[in-house]
């Protein structure tokens, strides 16, 4: 069995999501994921649709395996976990595969990534400071910086994200 | 205790997904009966469907039913969710009447 590994860094899931699934379709199938690894198995091309979720609680805690063996019941797969990311992947033989149905779960999802990305900003940002007045670390603060910018945009992109959806959510329930 | 219900609307996935537990389901089961009852209109998609179940199980409006290992995890609708079943299609009820009245379509057929 052929199989790749790629490394690439997203910082936002719904293109990491995107580029997932055009490897799907010319039959590169996610294995395993781990900071910035992809490794990939080669199959027919088209077999799965990916989705990446970021769950309520890590992976390893109860409520997360409930969730994961409700979703084996619907015949989705937990292809693997990063962290509190959790990769699935559905036959498309089967029904279109997405996660939500209705607005108000989708905004609920995408709030709570929101708030990871403003915990990785703070914690960033703190590191920025204490860079600023330990100058042996000198060089992490440029790292730290470009970080704090990238997320500030992908932030932004986000909060817009969030109120196109409120504004939907306002007046219907589902598109 | 019973009062207690509050008399806001009800989300679509909840409505349907409280209809399909006048008898017990497993997820799967929800979501099928919920497809074919709505003639394929309402497809409760997995995220959705367990979020919706959780917090109803919170709420005491439906109870997961006690299961041997291995097997898939039922669930049927309490008698508090039947009761607020209830209070939500006299709601329902009155939106069409009022729907029917101002815009004069005839009632019944």
């Amino acid at each position: 069995m052929s199989s790749k590994t790629i490394y690439r860094f997203y910082a936002d899931y719904a293109k990491e999501e995107v580029w997932l699934n055009k490897m799907a379709n010319n039959g590169w199938y996610l294995q395993q994921f781990r900071l910035g690894r992809y490794v990939f198995i080669k199959g027919e091309p088209g077999m799965y649709t990916y989705r990446i979720e970021l769950l309520e609680n890590m992976p390893k805690h109860p409520k997360s395996q409930d969730y994961f063996a409700f979703l084996e019941e619907m015949g989705i797969e937990v292809v693997d976990t990063s962290f509190r990311w959790v990769f699935l992947r559905k036959r498309t033989s089967d029904e279109p595969f997405h996660l939500y149905s209705d607005f108000d779960s989708q905004i609920h999802h995408e709030h709570r990534i929101l708030q990871l990305y403003k915990v990785v900003f703070l914690v960033n940002i703190i590191a920025v400071l204490i860079n600023l007045f330990n100058p042996i670390t000198d060089t992490m603060i440029w790292f730290n910086l470009a970080i704090v910018t990238g997320l500030s945009f992908v932030m932004q992109r986000h909060e817009r994200k969030i109120q196109t959806l409120r504004g939907l959510r306002a007046i219907a329930e589902q598109d | 205790m019973a009062r207690t219900v509050q008399e806001t609307a009800l989300t679509e996935a909840v409505y349907y997904i409280l209809l399909s537990l006048q008898q017990p389901r497993h997820g799967y089961g929800i979501m099928q009966f919920v497809q074919e009852l709505s003639n394929d209109r309402v497809k409760l998609a997995a995220g959705t469907l367990y979020g919706a179940l959780s917090s109803l199980v919170d709420k005491g409006w439906i109870e997961a039913i006690e299961q041997e290992a291995g097997r898939k995890k039922e669930y049927i609708m309490t008698n508090q969710g039947r009761e607020r079943l209830q209070v939500e299609l006299d709601r329902l009820k009155e939106l069409v009447r009022h729907g029917q009245e101002t815009m004069g379509v005839d009632q019944g057929e």
